[in-house]
């Protein structure tokens, strides 16, 4: 069970910008949908740790990772939460291997035998064993992300975040790579979060699903029974987004 | 002409390296940790900072000689403590590093914050989500993505500590064999009316400034380019010269492979 009410004011050049985010979720992946700048990647920020909000409270599974009243602010480090961020941010300085066992490296990145050796099995788990002494930029987008969701995974996280992770891919891969994280996630028994502004994400994994617009969730609906019925995900999301955009003008 | 000069003296010029050098490791440190701690920092107390980090750039060498003689003379603040327990800084050698330091402090600050500030942030957000501490996340992460232009600082520095003159001279004085650096033996030199001397020295100084200037454009421009060139470890062929201030005019693919190696120690 994942719990998120925050609040989040930014200054910025061209005025402020105000993430307003409310939902729960018991949902084994759950997507958050929206458009661009619409403050579902601070959202994720917030979640992971690297961004303080101003007031709220966030939770997974009980474990309080953040609550204003109660001056409770868990550093990313300690939150045991993966995150594969937009573009992946793989150390352009380290190999495969390198990136891979990061999380089981020592203080100043030695890797021990034994954390080698779990590289490797989740390097070969993915398929890019024999990348394993490439760097980032030797590799392709499809290699990248694998690489990035192994590292992500080496550090054994409690639930898993997921920014557009197919929007640096060309499109074949993307339909390719949709099925092979799919099976990945479904062998794995970890909740997860995914941002998208793709409707061919939300069909492939949205149980639940979270519409942002202009810095606020606006909707959150089991996306279940749609998947049941076999219903076309943009058949849901057309009109819901023209219905939540009327009810942003309408409020903000 | 030119093959008609006296050779130098050996000892200016070995006592202005080994001087340039302990400056430059000195200020290394120090400015690392000062710009660390500055790093991506907005705040009025920040930007107080980093104007006090880089007035020794901007002072007359003279000023910061005086600050440094009312620090650590015999009668400064530190300095009467000091010279009870028996040390004297002034007129050493020692002191010539320590008014060295201070006058290349701001080279090596200034660009080793800028490339600590150029390393994308995402890189050290996404090693926090993996469990690093704050000082996994500086020494390896930040800090080799940095390392190229940091090294090129520490090469303008050391080029700069090379040179010094103005602060020098206050501090540790012009003691020939004891305290007498390239810069102060040129003067001399001048002085005595020995031409022939002084302008086997100026182009002596000349040459090993113009070789480390070279070095750190190599540096730079190898870090200019598109992602990182590093040759894989088992490919890599051997640094081609231990010594930057004597690599000469290295080109920017020679240079990129042996940067490559420090970054990733």
């Amino acid at each position: 069970m994942i719990k998120v009410h925050v609040k989040k004011k930014l200054r910025g050049r061209h005025g402020n910008f105000v993430l307003g985010a409310d939902f729960e979720s018991s949902a084994r992946h759950l997507v958050l949908f929206g458009s661009s700048g619409s403050g579902k990647t601070l959202t994720l920020s917030a979640i992971a740790g690297l961004v303080r909000p101003d007031e709220g409270h966030i939770s997974i599974d009980g474990d309080v990772l953040f609550d204003s009243q109660e001056k409770i602010f868990r550093p990313a480090r300690t939150r045991h939460i993966g995150y594969l961020l937009q573009d992946y941010a793989l150390f352009p300085h380290l190999s495969a291997l390198g990136n891979v066992g990061f999380a089981l490296s020592g203080p100043f990145g030695r890797l021990s035998g034994e954390a080698r050796r779990q590289s490797l099995a989740l390097l070969e788990r993915f398929e890019v064993a024999h990348l394993a002494d490439r760097l980032p930029g030797e590799m392709s987008g499809g290699q990248r992300q694998r690489v990035a969701l192994a590292r992500a995974l080496a550090a054994n996280p409690k639930i898993l975040l997921l920014d557009e992770p197919f929007s640096a891919l060309d499109p074949l891969l993307r339909i390719r790579m949709r099925k092979e994280i799919r099976s990945v996630l479904d062998e794995l028994d970890i909740p997860v979060v995914i941002i998208t502004h793709d409707p061919d994400d939300v069909e492939a994994f949205a149980d639940m699903l979270v519409v942002y617009s202009q810095g606020r969730t606006r909707q959150c609906l089991d996306y279940q029974p749609y998947r049941l019925r076999g219903v076309r995900a943009s058949d849901v999301l057309v009109p819901l987004v023209q219905e939540v955009e009327s009810q942003a003008l309408a409020g903000a | 002409m030119l093959w008609d000069l006296p050779a130098p003296p050996l000892f200016p010029i070995v006592l202005s390296l080994k001087v340039a050098g302990l400056a430059t490791a000195v200020a290394l440190v120090a400015g690392l940790a000062v710009a660390r701690w500055q790093m991506r920092r907005q705040s009025f107390f920040s930007k107080v900072m980093d104007a006090l980090c880089t007035l020794p750039m901007i002072l007359p060498p003279t000023v910061l000689g005086y600050y440094l003689i009312l620090l650590i003379g015999r009668r400064g603040v530190f300095g009467k403590w000091l010279h009870e327990s028996g040390i004297d800084i002034i007129f050493t050698w020692q002191g010539a590093v320590i008014a060295s330091t201070v006058v290349v402090f701001p080279l090596i600050y200034k660009s080793a914050r800028a490339a600590l500030e150029s390393v994308d942030p995402r890189y050290e957000d996404a090693a926090r989500t993996l469990g690093a501490s704050e000082a996994k996340v500086f020494f390896v992460i930040t800090l080799p993505l940095a390392w190229r232009g940091i090294m090129a600082g520490s090469m303008l520095a050391f080029a700069r500590g090379m040179g010094e003159f103005g602060a020098t001279l206050m501090v540790a004085g012009n003691i020939p064999g004891k305290t007498q650096t390239l810069a102060l033996a040129i003067y001399d030199a001048f002085q005595a009316g020995d031409d022939p001397l002084a302008i086997s020295l100026v182009l002596l100084t000349s040459a090993i400034c113009l070789s480390i200037l070279v070095a750190a454009d190599s540096f730079l421009s190898a870090r200019m380019g598109k992602g990182p060139r590093r040759k894989r470890k088992k490919t890599a062929p051997p640094a081609p010269s231990a010594s930057p201030a004597l690599a000469g005019p290295a080109s920017p693919a020679d240079a990129a492979p042996a940067a490559g190696q420090g970054g990733q120690a």
